[in-house]
């Protein structure tokens, strides 16, 4: 594992941000996923050493985030969710500086911000002052900085901000490859799970200053051969009264679709049996397939159900 | 090939130790500032006042008065020189750091590039001594380094025979290294000044205004306090502190303004801790997102 967190508490001032987090992360990328203050980017800034914890340890690298931060910071990369550049540098020259700051020699920051801005696909525009770059290139100048020194960690904060959804899918495709290809662990926060789902094997979900989840994307959203997903054209009413009446646990969503748990013993042809008997043809039938969506949803229900109970 | 397609190597070699990142600082700095021409004009004038120096002198000597046919010419003495010199630089010094100080940090905290530079194994200290160095060598140029060069100046161009060589360990030594021991206070105060209103604030005009108003203020504070609590409080204005140390270590003019160098000294050291105090309060890395 890359990251371990060990009891790690922080706060910010007397308001107590992460809550005795515990959780180790391995894997080659994962998503960071968790509502507006759930204490991501507190997280992020206690692994880059920004903020110190009241209590708990966090390592890097198997490098503590208090004793070691300078040791981190070699093996880290950092592209921030906001702007972030020098006015007046153009983005060979920043790289460079960013380069240089990290250790590499000066010849060696310099072929390096080369390398790198070709990676990300900017290298037409390398001796433009940031400033004048769009905000999707200025994005991919973000991601540039925080490659050039080869890390083994790369933090990415919303890597997708403000991108066209072209520029998106390039970011994307990006990051999943440098997961892939580079050898360095990702670790990938943002809102948007599709783009978790795409870019991350593993996800994390912290929800209060805790982590709720963690676990491989792939194994979370493991099919369950019980739970069938319906949908219907005829009396829908009258479909959900006769499945009910059997016993069987059945919902509806507000889009039409209906969610059928089969009993132990049941065969899916019970279904279709159902089906022929009240006259309504099944227009889809497929088991449930939980969405990234759905395990982060049901996930924070349940951390806001327990932390409910407990204040109860 | 789409962009993603192309791989990266991972990066070989050595990386540097802490010092030369702290200059990577200092060089990138400069970079940035001597884009703007005011600070890269005003360095290249500063060093005006060395050829009027330089002419000065050699019109002091006799040689060269005589092969000038140059008949009348006041030969004034090194302490009035001197004086005159360091007041000058020093009123040029804070221009320089009034100009090019607060160009240092209100940029990157304008654009929040501080996170990704602290991102890197570089402290808070580090990256404050780096900017520090960067505008010393602005600064610097034009107050330590002008009055060493004018020691050169007067120990290649005077004649033998003039005071300043034949004096030249019991007296003129001693007072050049009182009238360096001015300049590199004066270009230390002022760099961390600078530095302190360029952290104040992410517009860099306003940490010029920021930069004006504390330094009259100060002396406008400093002198209603002689006029109304008592006349021996110490100079806070900077020029006054400035002027009573030249002519108590390099003029010499006791009685005239008779303010103890102590008090003028502790100024300084007051201007210099809480100059570095905000900037390291102000650059805390959790403060620096700007949020």
């Amino acid at each position: 594992m890359f990251i371990e967190l060990d009891n790690l508490t922080v706060k910010y001032g007397k308001r107590l941000v992460l809550d005795n987090m515990t959780a180790q992360l391995d894997g080659r990328s994962i998503g960071l996923l968790g509502p507006n203050g759930a204490g991501k980017s507190t997280l992020i800034k206690t692994l880059l050493g920004y903020l110190t914890p009241v209590s708990g340890t966090a390592r890097v690298m198997g490098f503590d985030v208090v004793k070691d931060r300078m040791k981190i910071r070699q093996v880290i990369g950092y592209m921030p969710e906001h702007e972030s550049y020098i006015k007046g540098l153009s983005a060979v020259r920043f790289l460079r500086y960013m380069g240089e700051l990290s250790g590499l020699s000066p010849r060696a920051a310099m072929e390096r911000a080369h390398e790198v801005l070709y990676f990300v696909g900017i290298h037409e525009l390398r001796y433009r002052p940031v400033e004048t770059y769009s905000l999707g290139n200025q994005q991919r100048v973000k991601l540039a900085q925080a490659l050039v020194h080869g890390p083994k960690v790369l933090i990415l904060d919303e890597p997708t901000n403000s991108l066209d959804p072209e520029g998106r899918d390039e970011m994307l495709h990006l990051v999943r490859d440098i997961g892939q290809i580079s050898g360095s662990h990702v670790v990938m926060c943002s809102h948007i799970l599709n783009d978790v789902e795409f870019c991350c094997d593993a996800v994390t979900v912290i929800n209060r200053g805790r982590v709720v989840l963690t676990g491989i994307i792939k194994e979370l959203k493991k099919e369950d051969l019980r739970t069938y997903d319906v949908r219907i054209e005829g009396d829908r009413e009258r479909f959900l009264g006769a499945v009910a009446s059997l016993g069987w646990e059945c919902s509806q969503d507000e889009r039409g679709g209906i969610r059928v748990k089969l009993p132990e013993g049941q065969e899916t042809s019970s279904i279709f049996r159902i089906a022929a008997e009240i006259g309504v043809q099944l227009r889809h039938f497929h088991f449930k397939k939980d969405s990234l969506e759905d395990i982060f949803v049901s996930v924070l229900r349940e951390s806001e159900g327990k932390i409910a109970d407990a204040r109860s | 090939m789409p962009v993603h397609e192309i791989k990266y190597r991972a990066v070989e070699g050595e990386l540097s130790p802490g010092p030369f990142r702290i200059l990577s600082v200092t060089k990138f700095t400069l970079l940035a500032v001597m884009n703007k021409w005011v600070a890269t004009t005003l360095m290249a004038g500063s060093g005006q006042l060395l050829v009027y120096g330089t002419i000065f002198l050699i019109m002091g000597n006799p040689l060269v008065r005589q092969a000038l046919q140059v008949t009348q010419v006041i030969d004034l003495p090194i302490p009035v020189i001197l004086r005159n010199f360091i007041l000058i630089q020093l009123f040029i010094c804070i221009i320089m750091a009034n100009i090019a100080g607060p160009r240092m940090i209100s940029p990157e905290l304008a654009h929040r590039a501080l996170p990704v530079i602290y991102s890197r194994p570089i402290g808070r200290l580090g990256y404050v001594a780096g900017k520090f160095l960067a505008l010393q060598v602005l600064v610097g140029a034009v107050s330590w380094v002008q009055v060493f060069l004018l020691f050169l100046v007067m120990w290649s161009v005077l004649p033998p025979e003039h005071l300043f060589h034949t004096t030249l360990w019991t007296q003129s030594i001693p007072l050049m290294a009182r009238a360096m021991l001015i300049a590199v206070l004066a270009s230390l105060v002022v760099s961390l000044f600078g530095l302190a209103c360029s952290a104040a604030t992410k517009n860099f005009r306003y940490a010029v205004v920021i930069f004006i108003a504390v330094m009259f203020g100060a002396s406008f504070v400093s002198r209603v306090a002689q006029e109304v609590i008592s006349s021996n409080m110490p100079d806070i204005g900077l020029f006054q502190v400035f002027m009573t140390l030249t002519d108590q270590l390099v003029h010499r003019v006791r009685g005239v303004v008779d303010r103890p160098v102590t008090g003028a000294l502790l100024s300084l050291g007051v201007w210099c801790a809480a100059s570095l105090g905000y900037l390291l309060w102000r650059l805390r890395p959790v403060d620096v997102y700007g949020e």
